[in-house]
C-alpha cells in the first residue's frame, strides 16, 4: 500500500472518522439501561433468576425432595438488585484548547482549529424483591421458565445464567445438614412441618459483576508543506468507555417464628428455646447489647422470615453501599488528624 | 517476513493469553468450588459437612475413656455457632493497542501515526455468608460415615482445618475446674478435674482466617520496521491478565447453659444481673457497670447457651467490621452535627 500525499485532506477525514465511531461505539446510549450493553431487559433478568432458583429446587435429589419439601415450604427468599451504569466519550480528553486541525499559509500565517468534548452519563437502578421459595413452583412461573434457556454470559455474567440454582440448592441443603441431625427430643410441630426453634440460619450471596469496555483513538498526520493556504497537521485523540456494575444480594431463611408464636403452650417441651428467647427480649428490653449492630442480630433471630431476609438485604448492602462513602471518608479523616504523629 | 513475524507473535499472544485467562479466572459466579486451587472440589455444602464431621471426630475422643461420663455430659449441655464468610473475587483484563504509521517517500521520519486501542476488563465479586447454631449433641450423632479429607496448604479452607481439636481442647477446659498434677494413666494433654466438673463458664472461640491469591498474565508485544512510502501496522500488543483472590473466614463458638453449672455460679450469675439492671434514681436511669461493651459482655455471660453463641459471633464479626463501620459511624455523626438543624432527619 503505498502512501498518497494528495489524498492527505482524504486520510485526514478518515481519522477524524475513525475517531467519532471509536468515540461513540462503546458508549452512545442517552439513558444507560442494563439492554444497551446486555440485550436483556430488567424484567427478563430477573426472571431468568426466578427461574434459575426454580431450577435448584427442582435439582434435588429424589431422596432429597420429601426432606426438603418442608423447609421449601417455610423459606423465604429476597433479592436486591442494584444496578450502576455509566458511559463517558471523551473528545482530546475534554480538554479546551486541544489543537484539532493546524493550517498554514506559508510562514504568514498559522492558525489551528481547537475542539475537544466530555460527556459522561450514568444510572443507578435498584429495587428488591421477596417471595415465598414455595411461590417459585407455582404454575405460572414453571410455564414461564419452560421456554427458557439461559447460557452463561462472560461479558455480562447477569445476562446469563448465573447460578442461583447452587445458591438455593446449597441452603435447603444446608437446612437439611443441621435439621436431620437434630436431636429428636425438642421437635416443635407446626403445620406439618418438623422444624425447631434458633437455628438462626440466614444464608446470604452478595454477587457483584463488573465490566468495563473501553476503545481508543490517538492519531496525528502531518502533511506536506505546499504553496498557499493548507491543512498542515491533524491530531485526533477521542476515547469511550462503559461500565457496568451488576450487584445482586439473595438472602434466604425460613419461618421460625410461626413456629414459635403457635407452640407458645408447647414451651415445656422446649424450654431452652423459650428460655433463649425471653433471654433475647430482656437484652433488648434492658439495652444490655449497646452495639446497634448487635442489637439489629438479636431483634433479626426473632422477626417473622420476611422481615428477617429485609434486614439481611439491608446489611449487605449497608456495608458498601457507595451512599456512606462520604461519611466514611470524613471518619477516617477525623481518625486519622487524632492519632500521634 | 514482517507479516510471518507478526503472525507468530500474534499466535503466541493468543496463546497465552488464553493459558493465563483460564488459569486464574474462569468462573461466571466465583464460589470456593471454582477455584483453580481448590483439590478436590469442596462446595460449600462440604466444607459445612466437614467442618462439623471434625467437630464429631473431636468428640468421639472421649468415647471409652473415663472422662466419657463428664464429656457427655458438657456436650448436651452445649450450644456450637458457625459463621461462614468466604469472599471469592475474580478479575480478567484484555487489551490490545495497534500502532499504524505511514512512512514518507525516501525514508523519512513517519509522517502520520494513529494508534487504536481497546480493552474489557471484568470483575465479579461473590460474598456468601451465612451462620447458624446448634446443639452440640447433634454435632455428636452427625453421619460422617467415610468423610476423610487430606490437608489442602494452597486451599485450606477444602482440606482438614482440625475442628476436632477444638472441639476436644472445648469440652476437656470444660471439664476442667480443679486442676492437680498430671499422673501417670491421665489421658489427653490436660489432668483430670478432682471434682464437679459444672464450674467453668465462659464462651470459647475461635475465629479461622485464610486468603489465596493466584494470579496470571501474559504482555506480548511486537515492533516491526516499516518499508518507506508505505502505510503499515508498526506495533501491536496484547495485554492479558487475570487474577483470583478467596478470603475464607470461620467463627467457632462455644457456649454452655447457665441451668447447667453449679449453684456457687448461679449466684454469680445473679449478681451479674444486678450489674447490668437499669434502675432509676431522681427520675434517671442508671445501672452500676456504664462501659458499653463490659454491660453487653456481662449480658453474654448471664445469657442462654444460644444467646451467648450468637452474641460471640456478632462481637468477633464486629470487630472485624469495625475497621470500616468506625469511620463510617464517626462520619455519619459528624455530618448530623454539621448540618444545620431546620434540615435534620427525624431521629436524629
Amino acid at each position: 500500500m503505498h502512501w498518497s500525499w494528495r489524498g492527505a485532506g482524504r486520510e485526514a477525514t478518515a481519522l477524524l472518522r475513525a475517531g467519532m465511531l471509536v468515540a461513540i461505539l462503546p458508549a452512545c446510549s442517552m439513558h444507560p439501561i442494563p439492554d444497551d450493553a446486555t440485550r436483556v431487559s430488567t424484567v427478563d433478568i430477573v426472571r431468568s433468576i426466578r427461574c434459575e432458583a426454580l431450577a435448584g429446587i427442582d435439582s434435588l435429589r429424589p431422596e432429597e425432595r420429601a426432606r426438603a419439601e418442608p423447609i421449601i415450604k417455610a423459606s423465604v427468599i429476597g433479592y436486591e438488585f442494584r444496578f450502576t451504569m455509566s458511559e463517558r466519550n471523551a473528545l482530546n480528553d475534554g480538554k479546551a484548547g486541544s489543537s484539532l486541525l493546524t493550517f498554514k499559509n506559508g510562514s504568514a500565517f498559522t492558525g489551528d482549529a481547537t475542539g475537544s468534548a466530555s460527556l459522561s452519563r450514568a444510572n443507578v437502578r435498584r429495587f428488591s424483591i421477596i417471595e415465598s421459595l414455595g411461590e417459585l413452583r407455582s404454575k405460572q412461573n414453571r410455564d414461564s421458565c419452560a421456554d427458557r434457556a439461559v447460557r452463561k454470559n462472560l461479558a455480562y455474567p447477569v445476562a446469563g445464567r448465573i447460578g442461583m440454582d447452587e445458591v438455593v440448592r446449597t441452603y435447603v441443603r444446608l437446612e437439611m445438614l443441621s435439621e436431620l441431625q437434630g436431636e429428636q427430643s425438642h421437635p416443635v410441630e407446626s403445620s406439618g412441618t418438623f422444624t425447631r426453634d434458633g437455628k438462626h440460619v440466614v444464608f446470604a450471596d452478595n454477587i457483584t459483576f463488573t465490566t468495563t469496555v473501553d476503545a481508543a483513538v490517538d492519531g496525528a498526520l502531518v502533511l506536506a508543506a505546499a504553496a498557499g493556504f493548507q491543512l498542515t497537521e491533524a491530531a485526533l485523540k477521542a476515547d469511550a468507555s462503559r461500565m457496568d456494575t451488576h450487584q445482586v444480594i439473595v438472602a434466604l431463611t425460613r419461618k421460625e417464628v410461626d413456629v414459635v408464636e403457635r407452640s407458645r403452650r408447647r414451651f415445656a417441651q422446649s424450654r431452652r428455646y423459650a428460655r433463649a428467647y425471653a433471654d433475647r427480649q430482656d437484652i433488648l428490653a434492658e439495652d444490655k447489647a449497646l452495639d446497634p449492630r448487635t442489637q439489629a442480630l438479636l431483634i433479626q433471630v426473632d422477626e417473622a422470615a420476611r422481615t428477617r431476609v429485609a434486614m439481611e438485604l439491608h446489611r449487605r448492602r449497608s456495608l458498601d453501599d457507595p451512599e456512606n462513602a462520604p461519611a466514611e471518608a470524613l471518619g477516617q479523616r477525623f481518625l486519622d488528624l487524632l492519632k500521634l504523629p | 517476513m514482517a507479516s510471518s513475524t507478526l503472525s507468530n507473535a500474534a499466535g503466541l499472544a493468543i496463546l497465552g493469553s488464553v493459558l493465563g485467562l483460564g488459569l486464574a479466572a474462569c468462573s461466571i459466579r466465583p464460589l470456593p468450588e471454582t477455584s483453580p486451587l481448590n483439590f478436590p472440589r469442596a462446595s460449600t455444602y462440604d466444607i459445612v459437612q466437614k467442618v462439623r464431621c471434625e467437630a464429631k471426630a473431636g468428640l468421639d475422643r472421649f468415647k471409652d475413656t473415663e472422662l466419657a461420663e463428664k464429656a457427655g455430659r458438657t456436650i448436651r449441655a452445649t450450644s456450637i455457632g458457625y459463621d461462614f464468610q468466604f469472599t471469592m473475587q475474580e478479575n480478567n483484563d484484555l487489551g490490545g493497542n495497534l500502532g499504524l504509521a505511514g512512512a514518507a517517500k525516501g525514508g523519512g521520519a513517519p509522517s502520520g501515526n494513529v494508534d487504536v486501542s481497546g480493552g474489557i476488563t471484568k470483575d465479579r465479586k461473590n460474598v456468601r455468608t451465612f451462620r447458624f447454631i446448634e446443639d452440640l449433641s447433634d454435632v455428636a450423632k452427625a453421619d460422617c460415615s467415610g468423610s476423610s479429607t487430606a490437608q489442602n496448604l494452597a486451599f485450606p479452607i477444602s482440606g482438614a482445618l482440625h475442628i476436632d481439636e477444638l472441639a476436644y481442647t472445648y469440652v476437656r477446659l470444660e471439664t476442667l475446674s480443679n486442676l492437680r498434677r498430671l499422673e501417670a494413666g491421665d489421658h489427653g494433654d490436660v489432668a483430670e478435674a478432682e471434682d464437679d466438673p459444672r464450674r467453668r463458664v465462659g464462651v470459647f472461640s475461635e475465629y479461622l482466617r485464610f486468603s489465596t491469591r493466584v494470579e496470571a498474565g501474559a504482555k506480548p508485544s511486537v515492533s516491526l520496521a516499516l518499508t518507506t512510502g508505505s502505510v503499515g501496522v508498526r506495533a501491536a500488543g496484547l495485554n492479558a491478565s487475570a487474577w483470583r483472590t478467596d478470603a475464607h473466614d470461620v467463627i467457632i463458638a462455644f457456649a454452655q447453659d447457665p441451668a447447667f453449672h453449679t449453684v456457687e455460679m448461679q449466684r454469680a450469675r445473679q449478681e451479674r444481673a444486678v450489674l447490668t439492671t437499669q434502675i432509676s434514681v431522681v427520675g434517671e436511669t442508671k445501672r452500676a457497670v456504664r462501659a458499653p461493651r463490659f454491660v453487653t459482655a456481662l449480658a453474654q455471660a448471664n445469657a442462654q447457651s444460644r444467646n451467648q453463641v450468637l452474641l460471640e459471633i456478632a462481637r468477633v464479626r464486629n470487630l472485624k467490621d469495625n475497621v470500616r463501620e468506625e469511620p463510617k459511624f464517626l462520619g455519619q455523626r459528624l455530618l448530623t452535627f454539621l448540618r444545620p438543624p431546620d434540615e435534620s432527619q427525624p431521629g436524629e
